[in-house]
């Protein structure tokens, strides 16, 4: 029953927080109420509160008891490694973090979880919005919070990263970082990253740079795009102008009527800047300049001429 | 998103630990009703937690071994802690989902004044990262202009009223909504509601709306359970693609119904499609080097693409300049 685990993980937590030597798993068999009598059954129930506990951060101390014949291994919880270091939040603070835990769901309830050991309210509202989770979001982080190298796979290489900066944009994550391969500064897409990223250095391993990082570009016309810039202009029916306009932003209209809505754009990326466009069909056409123009029509004829 | 998830052990035993910490900070005892309230539970199961927490170490011969003292009594608690004083530190995965949290709330640029950026620079300061620099999420928490408006709508129980770019089959109509629910999905918002017209359950993106209106008239009010899914349902009719290697984004992008290797390192899709346009549209982004294998006749034939670019085309080939039209 519930009631009961949860009171044996208590009990647990309780006997090895500040145990002055490490306490043995037949110890604790003895001493925590509710584990199972047979040997295989308590080792299995054992197991899985040692995962209960390493999963709600319990930091659970494996070592050698001192002095035990055969050598075994005991279990103990250093407080000071336990305890949460007091942030120092003022009630109002800690009722907009509250807020902003309610407002935008985690995956996990983890942002709940967190509030609870902060000393907040439960949220008492549904979320607004919700961050998705990223199977590796938690080793990109701990990479960035405390400065340990990242190992991953990403586009078939191996790659050993300093990991910076982590982005949300678009409904997605992306990982900045210095790529020791490659030996510069990139964006990752988390979610193209493979086969999981492992943490491969200890803490502190490296200084963040001081400069901030410059935030990451996601326009299809720009993102990895590297021939000379050229300024296209763009005409867009009048049905689809709105969501247009709210895609780009005010800076890039030239013109807006009943005519439809004409916008200038900076293309480094061709076949993005072609692949965006066409995704609005007969909606969109580019006005200039005639070579960008040229490369849209022969695309179109190319494809307009298969399975004819 | 059906009913309240399932709590685990862990997160149970955290609770329990949180509300114990804040009963111990009154010395004069604190109401049931008021624990119940700040950590949203019913005062049987509080109750029950309560009085195993009281039991804790009770039976054993070592005094040292009760963590805490609890009394319940008169619908009130007392709590005295002989351990856990302290909560538990927070895990990379708690701290992120707070750092995100108020990231996305504060914005561009945050006021340094703000509770919430104080908040988020003490949490920085825990975490031993720079607040708005290692971690940035952009996401507006309202869904934009329209989506106030929308909420507001949904408050006030009133229907609305826009025009809207359907992407799927690329017809611009109006539509008279009785508005739920306006929420995120990877990225984009969505109003979910009722579509008056055919008086069912529809999902609308929120950039592809213009010139809402909040009418006179009272809409139908949520049912309890709002379907905020935004996928392409599995029944919806089939394509099947060959893909070359470079247009793998396609299956990292959209719900693959199949996917499976074939020849040269080349990938076989089976999609599920909204409407003709939206098929029309990926098959024009991949070009020539993509290849329509089969197609369910309800979204049309093998020409399907050579008929898109065609119409295309003809816009670039037409008499007027498109300015002028």
């Amino acid at each position: 029953m519930a009631l009961a685990k949860i009171e044996r993980l208590i009990t647990l937590m309780n006997t090895l927080l500040g145990a002055p030597r490490p306490v043995t798993a037949d110890e604790l068999r003895r001493r925590v109420p509710g584990y199972p009598d047979d040997d295989n059954s308590f080792k299995r129930a054992f197991e899985r509160d040692k995962d209960e506990l390493r999963d709600m951060g319990v930091p659970l101390l494996v070592e050698p008891v001192p002095g035990a014949d055969p050598p075994t291994l005991g279990y103990r919880i250093r407080p000071s490694d336990y305890e949460l270091r007091d942030p120092g939040l003022e009630p109002e603070e800690l009722e907009a973090l509250n807020l902003a835990a309610a407002v935008i769901g985690s995956d996990g309830g983890m942002g709940q979880r967190a509030m609870f050991k902060l000393g907040g309210a439960a949220a008492g509202r549904e979320p607004a919005a919700e961050i998705p989770a990223d199977p590796d979001l938690v080793a990109a982080f701990t990479g960035v919070a405390e400065r340990r190298p990242l190992g991953f796979a990403y586009h078939g290489v191996d790659r050993t990263v300093k990991p910076y900066r982590l982005e949300f944009l678009r409904g997605r994550w992306y990982l900045n970082g210095y790529d020791h391969v490659r030996t510069e500064e990139r964006w990752y897409r988390m979610s193209r990253v493979e086969g999981g990223m492992s943490l491969v250095g200890p803490a502190g391993s490296f200084e963040r740079p001081v400069e901030a990082v410059p935030g990451l570009q996601l326009e299809p016309w720009v993102l990895g795009g590297d021939t000379d810039p050229v300024t296209a202009e763009v005409w867009f029916d009048p049905a689809v102008a709105s969501s247009v306009r709210l895609e780009l932003g005010e800076a890039k209209v030239v013109r807006d009527d009943e005519d439809g809505l004409v916008v200038s754009l900076v293309v480094t990326n061709r076949e993005g800047f072609r692949s965006w466009l066409l995704s609005f069909l007969d909606r969109a056409e580019v006005l200039s300049p005639p070579d960008l123009r040229n490369h849209v029509v022969s695309w179109l004829t190319e494809v307009a001429s298969r399975g004819r | 998103m059906a009913g309240s998830p399932r709590i685990s052990a862990a997160a149970k035993v955290q609770r329990l630990l949180a509300v114990l910490q804040y009963a111990a900070g009154r010395p004069d005892g604190v109401a049931i009703g008021e624990l119940c309230d700040r950590f949203a539970l019913e005062s049987v199961e509080l109750v029950k937690e309560l009085e195993m927490a009281s039991m804790i170490g009770a039976d054993s011969i070592h005094y040292d071994e009760m963590p805490f003292e609890v009394i319940v009594e008169a619908e009130r608690v007392w709590v005295r802690l002989f351990s856990f004083g302290r909560p538990l530190r927070l895990t990379p995965g708690e701290g992120l989902a707070l750092v995100a949290a108020a990231d996305a709330l504060v914005g561009r640029n945050p006021s340094p004044d703000s509770p919430l950026w104080r908040a988020l620079t003490k949490l920085a300061g825990l975490l031993g990262i720079e607040p708005g620099e290692a971690v940035d999420v952009d996401l507006d928490p309202e869904g934009g202009p329209t989506g106030r408006l929308l909420a507001e709508a949904i408050h006030a129980g009133r229907r609305v009223r826009f025009v809207y770019w359907s992407y799927g089959r690329d017809v611009v109509s109006t539509r008279v909504v009785d508005p739920w629910r306006v929420f995120a999905s990877e990225g984009s918002w969505y109003l979910a509601g009722r579509a008056v017209e055919v008086d069912a359950p529809r999902r609308f993106r929120v950039d592809r709306m213009e010139a809402v209106e909040v009418l006179e008239e009272a809409g139908t009010p949520a049912p309890a359970d709002v379907d905020t899914s935004v996928h392409i349902g599995e029944r919806s009719p089939h394509v099947v693609l060959d893909l070359p290697a470079d247009a793998r984004w396609v299956a990292e992008s959209f719900p693959v119904v199949e996917a499976r290797p074939g020849a040269d390192g080349r990938l076989v899709v089976t999609l599920a499609v909204a409407g003709t346009s939206w098929l029309e549209r990926l098959l024009l982004r991949l070009g020539p080097d993509a290849r329509l294998l089969r197609i369910d006749p309800a979204l049309g034939d093998e020409l399907l693409l050579a008929d898109a670019a065609a119409r295309v085309l003809a816009r670039y080939r037409g008499q007027d300049a498109p300015a002028s039209r």
